[in-house]
């Protein structure tokens, strides 16, 4: 009893703040979950690059991108929260590989105040995500992309499917050139259902060169989806153009 | 692999016991046979374990869990406790359905009141003899007792077993039906990773801290809301559904032999000091021991003498120190004196981490990994970061000690907690002089008023300059200058670096001065440099307070009166850097700060006291010099 009324004399005179979900700063009073600082480092892509307007990668003084003016994208456009540097690529590596997964939660939110700004995401029907093989899934102990994908779709109001499903395991992706990725990656994703006139946004956690994603919309397509919107967490910066302006 | 058990009652007509399970059908056959028991009533719902085990806690007491008579209760102690003795008496006395209905009741309460859906009634489950071969038990009692010797002293998550076993053991059966077992058998507890303490709080149970608790979607056990603990995350996740096992060590004793073979001789103090030690891990009912010692005094190699008498009954020994660069230097002085002894060394990246053996070396975070493992463990450098403050490093080496376990804390400057303790409890052991005999340098409190920021500038005074000019050009000494705080440190230094370049000194290339911290990338460069000699003088924050022997150094403290900072641990391990060589067992200490506070006068009078007592027993080559506390004024 005098234990609990001091606490309550505590929670009195020292309040415990909320803090930060990002830099465990404490928030001021029209914050919430995460601080001005922080929210203005993930949006500060906006000063320097521009985005392609179909797969979404950071560029510079173009619209489209080399890649989807080469070839356009099997998915009807992609848009994500910011670049993979800096802040949201440190905040990945903690979501991805540390297994700080509570972080889902403010990542989550960030990519549905992303998908809110565009009218396609809210048209489509369920939103589905990127799977892994379930030899990995057992070494991480859960899927990045489905867990974004649920908190996406608590904040959106709409419901999570799982689509897809990957049988094999593929080798890591992280040093192969494009074209390896994509030879890496054919048939790998399999529709578990048939699905027609069917519009579905798909989450994955970072797109790069967008082979994984590629994949995916070619087993949705082949299943009958009509349109497939990709929303990811973080995009690559095309590097052509990051180099030759810094040059 | 997300684990969801339930409680039980399973009786007979004699005793009755409470527990959980994630499968009550092997329980009740392992009941059948153990102690005749023939029926079992499931109490509650489907949980995650550290709901249930949390349930379990609050409804049962322990001798419930291990199994209760049903009149078996203490004495009445006084009135009341007689009142109620002889209610229960007059009503019916406990039997099998007056418990399962308390029970039963007491489970439906808490689960209400903690939200969760209560069960409609009790499920009978009755023992019949398929069951016995229908759970394999014999052969899985079998395999349990093979595994037990295998896991002894160390607490893990399943994850981790795979990496502790190394394919040593072929296990056919699921490896928490095996842990049940012996859980029942009482040879290993089991914990949830996260789980409901006793205070009704979440907790993590590997590391003790509840700050960092946070609840996520789980793939394992399918809950919107499992806990696992982001503190500890870095030696693999805790989750609320994943058991955490601790198996504590199976003592076999031997004996044999276990000799130290030291290649440099102790000194007096330092045999004396060991003796003390000996003696009382050998004999003493005391559990604790410190060994307080002088800067710079050998006190790592005291404690050896103790470890091999340990080890030569056939007892497991953890030396564990704070840091992992310490523990790397440490290793090799150790392996070169233990010869024959089984020895490994646990740190973060190494790959002994989970190989047996009698000596274990660890840093504090490694402690975790063990439970009720060690009969001794000796602690280096008790106030040291990271273990200095930090609840969850404490935690883990307190569970790492054997019930019958003792430990040796050795430091130079003890933490208050420490020394708190009643000397009944904790046994105290000083060695006050250093290994070459010279007393140590009582440092000198110097008021000084004019060294202050102004705006951007600091200006060194006169005085301080002189003081460094004699130190460097009269006494050709390194001076190590300690500021609190890392603009201080930028600030301090520039500004020497511009007084050093005017007369008197001699400084024709420049670069006598440099400046570092723990922001500075170039840190270990330039401790480097400063120890062979390159430059006389390193203005640095507390980053160097320990661990640097510089051949011939003096120590100059500026803004000594920053009490948050230069406390009076600080103050003497920074004073302790100063003549620790035997060539040169002299040197000046100087505290600069515009009053003298209570830190600087404690840190002196504890160097006094040191010296004082080694002046006593007779250690000192020479007599220390004279008491009074000098206070100099430089203006």
């Amino acid at each position: 009893m005098p234990n609990s009324l001091m606490e309550g004399a505590r929670e009195i005179f020292f309040p415990q703040r909320e803090k930060c979900c990002f830099c465990d700063q404490g928030l001021s009073l029209y914050e919430d979950m995460w601080c001005a600082n922080c929210f203005s480092k993930i949006l500060s892509w906006k000063e320097k690059y521009l985005r392609c307007h179909l797969c979404g990668k950071l560029v510079k003084n173009v619209n489209i991108c080399r890649d989807c003016s080469d070839n356009r994208p099997l998915f009807a456009f992609s848009r994500a929260v910011g670049g993979y540097e800096g802040l949201l690529r440190d905040l990945l590596h903690r979501f991805k590989y540390k297994g700080m997964r509570s972080l889902a939660v403010p990542l989550g939110r960030l990519m549905a105040l992303e998908a809110l700004k565009h009218k396609e995401y809210l048209d489509s029907q369920a939103i589905t995500f990127v799977p892994l093989s379930p030899i990995k899934l057992k070494e991480r102990g859960f899927n990045q992309a489905e867990l974004l994908a649920l908190e996406v779709g608590k904040w959106l109001g709409m419901p999570v499917e799982n689509l897809l499903e990957k049988d094999v395991d593929t080798s890591p992706m992280a040093k192969l050139s494009r074209q390896e990725r994509l030879a890496n990656l054919k048939g790998v994703f399999k529709v578990n259902k048939r699905l027609a006139n069917y519009r579905v946004m798909l989450v994955d956690d970072v797109i790069t060169t967008g082979s994984t994603v590629i994949s995916c919309c070619e087993a949705l397509l082949q299943a009958g989806i009509s349109e497939v919107f990709v929303l990811t967490l973080a995009t690559g910066i095309d590097m052509e153009y990051k180099y030759s302006s810094t040059q | 692999m997300g684990m969801r058990s339930l409680l039980y009652i399973a009786w007979n007509r004699k005793q009755y016991v409470v527990n959980i399970s994630h499968d009550p059908v092997m329980d009740l056959a392992y009941h059948a046979k153990a102690w005749g028991c023939w029926q079992m009533w499931i109490i509650s719902p489907l949980l995650l374990l550290g709901q249930a085990m949390g349930l379990l806690w609050s409804v049962s007491s322990p001798l419930e869990r291990k199994g209760m008579f049903y009149n078996q209760k203490k004495a009445p102690s006084s009135v009341i406790s007689w009142a109620r003795y002889l209610k229960d008496k007059a009503s019916s006395g406990a039997s099998c359905s007056s418990v399962l209905k308390a029970k039963f009741a007491l489970v439906q309460s808490k689960l209400k009141s903690t939200g969760q859906d209560p069960l409609d009634e009790p499920q009978l489950v009755v023992f019949v003899e398929k069951h016995l071969k229908d759970t394999c038990l014999e052969t899985k009692l079998e395999q349990a007792k093979q595994l037990l010797p295998l896991v002894e002293g160390r607490m893990f998550c399943i994850d981790e077993l795979e990496k502790i076993l190394s394919g040593d053991l072929n296990l056919k059966f699921p490896v928490e039906d095996l842990f049940q077992l012996l859980y029942l058998q009482k040879k290993v507890d089991i914990y949830p990773g996260v789980g409901i303490n006793d205070k009704g709080r979440p907790q993590c149970f590997r590391c003790g801290t509840n700050n960092k608790l946070r609840q996520s979607y789980c793939l394992d056990c399918g809950s919107t809301e499992c806990y696992y603990c982001e503190t500890c995350i870095s030696m693999g996740e805790v989750r609320e559904c994943k058991p955490l096992y601790g198996v504590p060590a199976l003592f076999s004793p031997k004996s044999s032999e276990v000799n130290v073979e030291l290649d440099f001789q102790l000194t007096e103090a330092q045999k004396d000091t060991a003796l003390k030690v000996w003696q009382f891990t050998k004999a003493s009912g005391i559990k604790k021991c410190l060994v307080w010692a002088a800067c710079g005094a050998g006190k790592t190699e005291i404690a050896f003498p103790a470890m091999a008498q340990a080890l030569s009954l056939g007892h497991k020994v953890l030396f564990a120190v704070p840091r992992r660069d310490t523990l790397i230097d440490i290793e090799q002085r150790i392996k070169s004196c233990f010869s024959g002894v089984e020895i490994a060394a646990l740190y973060g990246g190494s790959e002994e981490k989970y190989k047996k053996a009698d000596l274990a070396l660890a840093t504090t975070h490694q402690a975790l990994r063990f439970y009720q493992g060690f009969h001794l463990v000796v602690l280096d450098e008790v106030d040291a970061f990271p273990y200095y403050g930090s609840y969850m490093l404490y935690y883990g080496l307190n569970r790492a000690i054997h019930p019958d376990g003792k430990i040796v804390y050795l430091t130079a400057t003890p933490p208050d907690s420490l020394l708190k303790i009643p000397r009944e409890e904790l046994e105290r052991v000083t060695i006050p002089v250093r290994y070459h005999g010279h007393p140590l340098p009582v440092p000198e409190i110097i008021i000084e008023k004019s060294l202050q920021l102004k705006g951007e500038n600091l200006t060194v005074p006169d005085s301080l300059l002189h003081l460094l000019h004699k130190s460097v050009e009269g006494d050709l000494a390194q001076v190590l200058v300690f500021v609190p705080t890392i603009f201080l440190a930028e600030k301090t230094g520039e500004a020497l670096k511009t007084a050093f370049e005017l007369p008197p000194f001699n400084n024709f290339d420049g670069g006598w001065v440099d400046y570092t911290h723990s922001q500075d990338p170039e840190r270990d460069k330039k401790r480097e440099r400063f120890l062979k000699g390159e430059f006389p003088v390193l203005v640095t924050t507390t980053l160097l307070e320990r661990g640097i022997n510089v051949p011939k150094v003096n120590v100059l403290v500026l803004f000594a009166e920053n009490r948050y900072i230069f406390d009076t641990r600080t103050l003497v391990q920074m004073a302790g850097r100063v003549g620790r060589m035997a060539e040169n067992p002299h040197g000046n200490v100087w505290f600069v700060g515009t009053h003298a506070t209570p830190a600087m006068k404690e840190a002196i009078s504890w160097i006094k006291n040191m010296n004082k007592e080694a002046a006593e027993k007779g250690y000192l080559n020479r007599l220390p010099a004279a008491g009074r506390m000098k206070l100099k004024n430089a203006k």
